[in-house]
């Protein structure tokens, strides 16, 4: 495993802390106007076009891509500086989460000219939305047996399948759907490709899965021979795999595998502070500040290798199986230190923020690779598999 | 020093260590309290004694590392990186051939006091607040009149024989030396042990796991063990992550990088915890015994994760200075 020591870079350092200054500002601004409700999870809950839409205006979205893509060439760690305080006050960013942590780098990388200049370009003005179709109801860790079947036909593909788990589904304007285009001679890993859905699309059928709470953000998309034209598959037939493990490996790669719960620290933080100094709250705080300090640090290491052009998926993972279980440990302090009724209707911000931290503690150890599947990961990165 | 530097003067301890140090020879220096191989051998390339004292503490940082990962029974963490510092940094003459020891508690409190190889040591330097002024005391180890004791690694904490002593010299001294400071040199310098201990008891355990075989096939084809293995690696990186972010801050003195240093002992003693409790699993009772060689790193582990603060105090200085912060305060201070 490496996770290198930042190289000191003053001038860069400079510019991030110039930066920092000017998302905190932004974030002010919005809190104090009501722009948005902060909440626990919400790169996954917290879906806002128009917040969106600000973070596009302002070159925040698709940061790292090149200008003529409509992004700002800036560095990972800039890019980093800009996510982690928009995760660290709850703001509403799903909408655009999958298409700019992921989407948007797969078509730059693997994608035609024409693909990149109509598809990147929206991506960073924030309107956009990308679902990724992935899973499937039969086919969840073992990604390589999907058996949505793209079948080719005059100068186009239709997909014929069931996907699931595809969050905005419901909202999103274009859907990256991982579909077998041929057998693969027997390897399943081979014989998958990735096509780029434009919606609405005929033959799509969306229907949404509930989470526990209630909430809408997953979605069922039943392809019934969904046409596709040959300019939206990406990299080539049989690039699939391909394309869907350097995805996977920046969907793993971010803070927001860690920070899902963060905004209940702060409350945390707020009410210790309110009351008289107990060594129960110091020793609680300081341990769930040094393991967020310990995965940040290891966390921007992550953004340093990839900003090197290695891809750091073993690194990745190591750090979302320590991260994911930090999340749910917070919520877990939380309760035990200040009992209390959590709620999703309380009007007290402690008490809420730690139901929306418990009610979607499944998802922390599960979504984009379960700790399992991760470890296994590592494993193999160990030599030992 | 930039990491090319660093890393070929850890390649250079490792590898003079390596030569003299072996498993059985830090069993049987247990029963003195010191390897004195791997002493001279490390006085012999200037990192102990009066030279030392030009190291920068990252490339102390660095021998400690190489220590804790060969386990060499030698004071160069307290002697040198610690109790040297501060003689040179509070204007205390020290000599190359002696040994110094260093109590974090006043000469006037010493019952029940350990001294840290302090049977080795000519002098003993005392380092603590009295009165609301930062004090650095001095005298000969020889009026402590001490008893061999050691910890759970098998290192020298004598007993105190009295319960007050009168130090040579006594000396008020600046923030920079206060006991607060001092401490907090000394918790990094157990961090950095033990991150060569941990890294040690890691490659021993993926490689018994490769060895040793049941039911037909090694131990490192069951899953469950790869899911160990993972975890320990994971551990391991969380603690060099956390320590190198400590290292980096204390650039800035003592003061302005505590919460660092704070975090990284808390973070490196619960990844010891982990890694001690795996790496003993994975192997076994074979893991248990004098014979095998694990129990020299673990064993460290266990001592030094207690030494200079363990992970309750030093959360709880890292949660109240966070609670003070507040809410907003704390984050931009963890960004900044």
């Amino acid at each position: 495993m490496k996770f290198p020591r930042l190289p000191a870079d003053n001038r860069l350092d400079a510019a991030c802390r110039v930066l920092r200054a000017e998302v905190r500002e932004f974030l002010r601004q919005e809190l104090a106007t009501g722009g948005f409700e902060p909440e626990c999870d919400s790169w996954l809950r917290g879906f806002n076009r128009e917040f969106t839409r600000k973070l596009g205006m302002r070159g925040w979205l698709g940061m790292t891509w090149p200008l003529r893509y409509g992004g700002q060439e800036r560095s990972q760690r800039e890019r980093y500086v800009v996510i982690e305080e928009l995760l660290a006050v709850g703001a509403p960013v799903a909408g655009h989460w999958i298409a700019e942590r992921q989407v948007g780098s797969s078509i730059l990388r693997h994608g035609t000219e024409d693909q990149k200049q109509r598809l990147v370009p929206p991506i960073a003005r924030g309107e956009s939305i990308f679902g990724a179709c992935y899973s499937e109801p039969d086919v969840g860790s073992d990604l390589a047996s999907v058996k949505a079947r793209a079948v080719r036909i005059d100068g186009a593909w239709k997909i014929t399948g069931t996907k699931v788990w595809t969050s905005q589904g419901h909202n999103a304007d274009h859907l990256f759907v991982l579909c077998r285009t041929s057998d693969g001679e027997g390897v399943k890993h081979r014989g998958l490709s990735m096509l780029i859905v434009a919606m609405p699309a005929r033959g799509l059928t969306v229907r949404p899965i509930r989470l526990l709470t209630g909430e809408h953000h997953f979605n069922e998309m039943i392809f019934d021979d969904v046409e596709v034209p040959d300019s939206m598959v990406l990299g080539g037939e049989g690039e699939g795999w391909k394309i869907v493990t350097g995805d996977l490996a920046m969907e793993r790669s971010g803070p927001e595998r860690f920070m899902s719960t963060l905004p209940l620290l702060g409350e945390m933080i707020r009410k210790a502070r309110a009351m008289p100094e107990d060594p129960r709250a110091q020793i609680a705080i300081g341990e769930l500040v040094s393991r967020f300090w310990t995965l940040r640090s290891m966390s921007i290491g992550v953004a340093a290798l990839m900003e090197q052009g290695y891809e750091p998926s073993v690194e990745a993972a190591l750090v979302k199986d320590l991260g994911t279980r930090f999340e749910g440990d917070l919520a877990q302090a939380a309760r035990l230190l200040f009992p209390m009724i959590p709620s999703l209707d309380s009007d007290d911000r402690f008490e809420n923020f730690a139901a929306q931290a418990i009610l979607h503690t499944p998802a922390y150890t599960l979504r984009g690779g379960t700790n399992e599947i991760l470890r296994g990961i590592v494993a193999r990165g160990l030599g030992v598999r | 020093m930039n990491d090319t530097q660093t890393d070929m003067l850890a390649d250079s301890v490792s590898r003079a260590l390596g030569d003299v140090v072996t498993p059985r020879g830090t069993v049987e220096a247990e029963a003195k309290g010191i390897d004195a191989k791997a002493w001279n051998t490390l006085r012999a390339l200037g990192l102990a004694g009066e030279d030392a004292a030009t190291l920068s503490f990252e490339e102390q940082a660095t021998v400690l590392e190489a220590i804790g990962y060969a386990a060499a029974l030698v004071p160069y963490a307290d002697s040198e990186a610690i109790a040297r510092w501060l003689a040179h940094g509070v204007g205390f003459a020290t000599s190359s051939e002696e040994v110094l020891a260093i109590v974090m508690a006043s000469p006037n409190a010493l019952s029940r006091q350990r001294i840290a190889w302090g049977r080795h040591s000519a002098r003993t330097f005392f380092s603590y607040a009295e009165g609301g002024r930062n004090w650095v005391a001095v005298m000969s180890t020889a009026e402590l009149a001490l008893a061999n004791g050691a910890n759970l690694a098998g290192e020298p904490h004598d007993k105190c024989g009295v319960d007050r002593a009168q130090p040579t010299e006594v000396r008020a001294v600046s923030d920079e030396f206060s006991p607060a400071a001092v401490g907090q040199r000394g918790a990094l310098c157990r961090g950095a042990a033990m991150l060569g201990a941990a890294r040690k008891a890691q490659e021993l355990t993926l490689q018994y796991a490769a060895d040793r075989k049941q039911f037909g096939k090694p131990l490192a084809q069951f899953q469950m063990i790869q899911s160990y293995l993972a975890q320990m690696a994971g551990e391991l990186s969380a603690a060099s992550a956390i320590f190198a972010t400590a290292l980096r801050a204390a650039e800035r003195g003592a003061r302005a990088s505590r919460v660092e240093a704070a975090a990284a002992k808390v973070r490196i003693g619960q990844a010891a915890h982990t890694i001690t409790a795996l790496a003993h699993q994975v192997h076994g009772a074979i893991g248990f015994t004098e014979e095998y060689s694990l129990q020299l790193w673990t064993r460290r582990l266990w001592a030094w994760r207690e030494e200079f603060g363990n992970e309750t105090d030093w959360a709880r200085e890292l949660g109240s200075a966070v609670i003070a912060l507040g809410p907003d305060a704390y984050w931009e201070r963890i960004t900044q």
